[in-house]
């Protein structure tokens, strides 16, 4: 049978490597130190308008709009192509029609029409002014923070029966943390990468994979309730890595089937939510990764005093403590 | 065991065909004496009711536009830059507090309207600022201060009814309009994406005589009620109303229109909505009615939003003014202020002129108002004051109309004569209604869909949601054989009972619906896996299939129930944040991830269940390798393996 409790920190050694470089790329500049948070705002955070809209003359590029909207005064404008001949289009907050005038949208859409054959028909149109894009953020954030307390509690409650049942539900919510920090870094680096702009989809993907994940570990965590309490005189650790290893071929067939779903929906259900569905199939795969090699890894370095210990002796005995689990150092 | 398996497959089967009749038929209404009426009949696939982004139409929120408002004129030359630099540069007090949410707009040379949050009567930014502005510009000659508190939650419903009987002038179907939070009112208007086209025709008795130059000045007439004495006269060229119902959709579809209706006002007015938004269908349209129908005198496209927006107001304040012209052309002018404003207004209509030709829009002002109002005409309506004097009806500093007195109003009912058009009566009588708002609003956010693209969107939606339940179909089978039949029947009565769920509640569709329905696609998944992973160990270890059925479940119940029990939790977190995060979103995704999970927990245990049970009976039980094959190739029935030992709980 596969080590996996042994063979702990190889784990976190790669959830680190996934982890650190999107953490990096959210705290230096332009980050934190801007007073960003590291992800590339669309407009729902920041506010502004934003066009998807689609050509019928499919050799239209992003120069060709570009060299059009700066005619329309809007040299401000960012054109991203999004597949086929639809593309982006975000520029400040558009004005509203004054009296009998046209609106400063009302106007783009007939300039693009006119020169580009922009198809009026297929517009998807959306604009945010500063005051919601502010609270937004603000909610979710909060509604994360409530939905882990009450997980926690509730695993807690249904691990009641085993010892020292709250290290479940806070063991619970650290793979979460970990997986939505999987999720964060990598939009972080696909921000600066590919231009990619997180909107209130993606804090709605958030929101539902911290449902998911917890979901997952919470499958592995039951094996480990059911063989602790028929062995409650032996170790923990044989008994976490004998869980994982009986319901891992659960874990990873559910997140076959979940990818194979997500997967239909962001190759043919079209632009309009592949934001929301990139968010959930990362978070699906961290999801699945977490519950088997992460999740249950902190009972057992909870149960060996391991956690106290990086937190007495501080980073650097950390970094040579995980050296140590993977073997190396001493 | 086996009579309650029988009922239990019957009650399934019922469950089923309740769910399958739900959706079947599209339309559904259910009248019992005693309780509300039940009608389910939504515009999409299953007669399911569909949000904004799968339907088109627009999603606007607006927001009570408190704060305190400056007028400011100086005496010398300001320009705009230096104003804006002064005023974010500007503190006060003894904290050196700064004008928070600051705000500047240029509304005449040397003239600006500096806008910031709240301030009360007594703060040193509002009782220092027209020093201050003095100290850096020169001399000021008129400041004015104005602040619009927090609305009460009397005003919000004021603002509601408001803004409901305007939008429903508006004609759009089905808009919801609901308050948000303190200050915030949703106006969602389904079907409002497409374009407005307003079509007037030349009138033939006019034909040949060029168009008369408008005169600036409206007029006002006093007898609003009378009694029509000559009936207008449509020349026999003209179609009928009927005839035009007829030619119009014929020509419309010809031209390109697609999805559109008609709204006949007379012979020479109609109105065209439509989801077509592209210009060459406008002008073939324009083109076809003008040679078989009549000669245009207008033909005017708007975007079906912007129209909406406009009559919805970025509202209001609604100024009755007296304007005393230099000439009769009234090229320059100065407006005096009455203290008249759109609070003393209690009505504006328009209807038909009973007296002439057009429409006209009818006042009506309450006691205090009709005072002024009286006061007012009876000194401006003399023949030699109608020359340079004007009523001046200013909406957020921009003129609606200017009409001159005719006649002494002394009861507050007034109608103000025009060359109208139907529409142009309707919005600016709605305009006049809107200054009527307790509080004025501000549009925050904004959504639109094109209703084409909806469509798209959907179709894309539903062929991927199949495909993927296929993929998983064929995954399941693979790999779990018969019991992967098992699951994928299970999942088929999950997709039918969530969607009749969807239909019953009802659940209005959106994207967001279908992000969080796929995902508990995966979930329901889940449950039948975990069963089937435990029911296999159980194989191994050497039970019958039957027993392993039995305590597979039973072994596989407690992580299905406390997983999905988290999943809820996070749900009703979500729906409770949800109220405040935008409303639609993340409530839309709460309630089908709720829903998905709750049902998939019903169908895992009690459908997949039961399958198995029946397939254990009728013969199939013993033929162990059809369920799990590779039991019996790796291990044998017969193999105890360590992890076996294992007794009751």
């Amino acid at each position: 049978m596969l080590d996996i409790v042994g063979k702990r920190g190889w784990f976190f050694l790669f959830s680190a490597l996934i982890i650190l470089p999107g953490l990096i790329s959210m705290i230096i500049a332009p980050g934190w130190i801007t007073g960003n948070s590291g992800l590339k705002a669309g407009i729902d955070f920041t506010s502004g308008s934003v066009m998807n809209v689609s050509f019928a003359n499919p050799d239209i590029d992003e120069e060709d709009i570009q060299a059009r909207m700066n005619e329309l005064g809007h040299d401000e404008a960012l054109i991203q192509r999004i597949g086929g001949n639809t593309f982006f289009i975000r520029t400040v907050v558009l004005d509203e029609a004054i009296g009998d005038g046209l609106s400063e949208r009302e106007t783009i859409e007939r300039g693009l029409e006119e020169f580009l054959g922009l198809e009026r028909d297929r517009v998807e149109f959306d604009t945010v002014s500063p005051i919601v894009a502010e609270e937004t953020i603000k909610t979710a954030f909060y509604a994360l923070i409530a939905a882990s307390v009450f997980i926690m509690f509730f695993v807690w409650y249904a691990f009641r029966r085993v010892p020292k049942a709250h290290r479940y539900g806070v063991s619970a919510i650290l793979a979460l943390v970990h997986d939505l920090l999987i999720i964060l870094g990598i939009f972080s680096i696909l921000g600066r990468v590919i231009n990619l702009e997180v909107n209130s989809m993606f804090i709605v993907g958030l929101l539902i994979v911290a449902g998911y994940s917890v979901n997952d570990t919470i499958v592995v965590f039951d094996r480990i309730r059911e063989n602790v309490s028929r062995h409650p005189d032996r170790d923990l650790a044989p008994m976490v890595n004998l869980s994982i290893m009986e319901s891992m071929g659960r874990s990873l067939n559910t997140s076959i089937t979940t990818l194979v779903v997500l997967m239909a929906m962001l190759f043919i259900g079209g632009n309009s939510i592949r934001e929301l569905l990139l968010v959930l199939a990362i978070g699906a795969l961290a999801g699945t990764y977490s519950s088997i090699f992460i999740a249950s890894q902190y009972l057992v370095m909870w149960d060996r005093g391991e956690i106290g210990r990086f937190f007495r002796r501080g980073p650097a005995a950390t970094a040579s403590s995980l050296l140590h689990l993977i073997g190396i150092g001493r | 065991m086996r009579s309650r398996s029988i009922r239990l497959s019957i009650t399934i089967i019922l469950i089923l065909g309740i769910a399958i009749a739900a959706l079947g038929f599209k339309d559904i209404s259910i009248d019992i004496p005693g309780f509300p009426t039940l009608e389910r009949n939504g515009t999409g696939p299953l007669g399911l009711k569909l949000g904004l982004d799968l339907r088109g139409g627009g999603h606007l929120v607006y927001q009570a536009d408190t704060g305190t408002k400056f007028d400011v004129t100086f005496a010398d030359d300001v320009s705009f830059g230096e104003i804006t630099t002064t005023l974010q540069s500007l503190t006060f007090g003894e904290d050196n507090s700064t004008l928070e949410g600051l705000q500047v707009l240029p509304v005449a040379p040397n003239r600006f309207q500096i806008r910031t949050g709240i301030l009360a009567e007594d703060d040193p930014r509002r009782t220092g600022l027209n020093e201050a502005l003095g100290e850096a510009h020169g001399e000021i000659s008129i400041f004015r201060a104005d602040t619009i508190g927090e609305p009460t939650a009397d005003q919000m419903q004021g603002v509601l009814d408001n803004i409901t009987r305007r939008v429903n002038k508006f004609g759009t179907e089905e808009p919801i309009i609901q308050i948000f939070g303190a200050d915030r009112l949703i106006v969602q208007l389904p079907g409002a994406s497409g374009s407005i086209t307003e079509v007037t025709l030349a009138d033939p008795i006019l034909a040949g005589i060029p168009a008369p130059v408008v005169d600036d000045a409206d007029s006002i007439d006093a007898d609003a009620d009378a009694q029509p004495e000559t009936p207008v006269v449509v020349a026999p060229e003209v179609k009928s109303p009927d005839e035009l119902a007829a030619l119009l959709p014929v020509l419309l579809t010809e031209a390109g229109y697609e999805d559109f209706e008609i709204d006949i006002g007379d012979a020479l007015n109609f109105t065209i909505r439509s989801n077509t938004v592209n210009s060459a269908s406008q002008s073939r349209a324009a083109i076809a009615i003008s040679q078989q129908i009549g000669s245009l005198f207008s033909f005017r496209v708007n975007s079906g939003i912007d129209a909406a927006k406009s009559l919805i107001g970025q509202t209001a304040r609604l100024e009755f003014k007296e304007r005393t012209c230099d000439s009769a052309a009234c090229n320059t002018f100065s407006d005096t202020d009455l203290g008249l404003s759109g609070d003393d207004l209690s009505r504006a209509e328009a209807s038909a002129n009973a007296m002439g030709i057009g429409w006209v829009i009818n006042l009506q002002f309450n006691g205090r108002g009709s005072d002024i109002f009286s006061d007012l005409t009876r000194r401006i309506s003399t023949t030699e004051s109608q020359a340079t004097k004007r009523i001046a009806i200013i909406m957020d500093d921009q003129l609606l109309l200017a009409p001159v007195a005719r006649a002494w109003i002394r009861d507050g009912r007034t109608q103000i004569s025009g060359d109208f058009t139907r529409e142009e009566a309707q919005t600016r009588a709605i305009q006049l209604e809107s200054g009527r708002l307790p509080v004025p609003l501000k549009l925050i956010q904004e959504s639109d869909v094109d209703a084409l693209l909806g469509e798209e969107s959907l179709k894309n939606s539903l062929i991927a949601g199949l495909v993927g339940l296929a993929l998983v179909f064929v995954f399941m089978i693979i790999y779990y054989r018969m019991a992967g039949v098992v699951a994928a029947f299970a999942l088929m009565f999950y997709a039918v009972i969530v969607l009749a769920i969807f239909k019953m509640i009802p659940v209005t569709l959106e994207l967001a619906h279908i992000g969080g329905f796929i995902l508990s696609v995966g979930m329901a998944v889940d449950a039948n896996i975990l069963i089937f992973e435990r029911m296999k160990e159980e194989v191994r270890i050497g039970r019958t299939l039957a027993s392993s059925m039995e305590v597979g479940f039973s072994r596989a119940w407690p992580a299905i129930r406390d997983s999905n029990i988290s999943t809820m939790i996070t749900c009703v977190v979500l729906l409770w944040f949800g109220d405040r995060l935008g409303g639609g979103l993340v409530t839309g995704v709460a309630i089908s991830l709720f829903i998905g999970v709750a049902v998939s927990m019903f169908t895992a245990v009690v459908v997949s269940r039961n399958l198995l049970q029946l397939m254990a009976w009728i013969g199939l039980g013993r033929r162990i390798n059809l369920f799990t094959p590779e039991a019996l190739q790796r291990t044998g029935p017969n193999t105890v393996q360590t992890s076996a030992p294992r007794g009751g709980r």
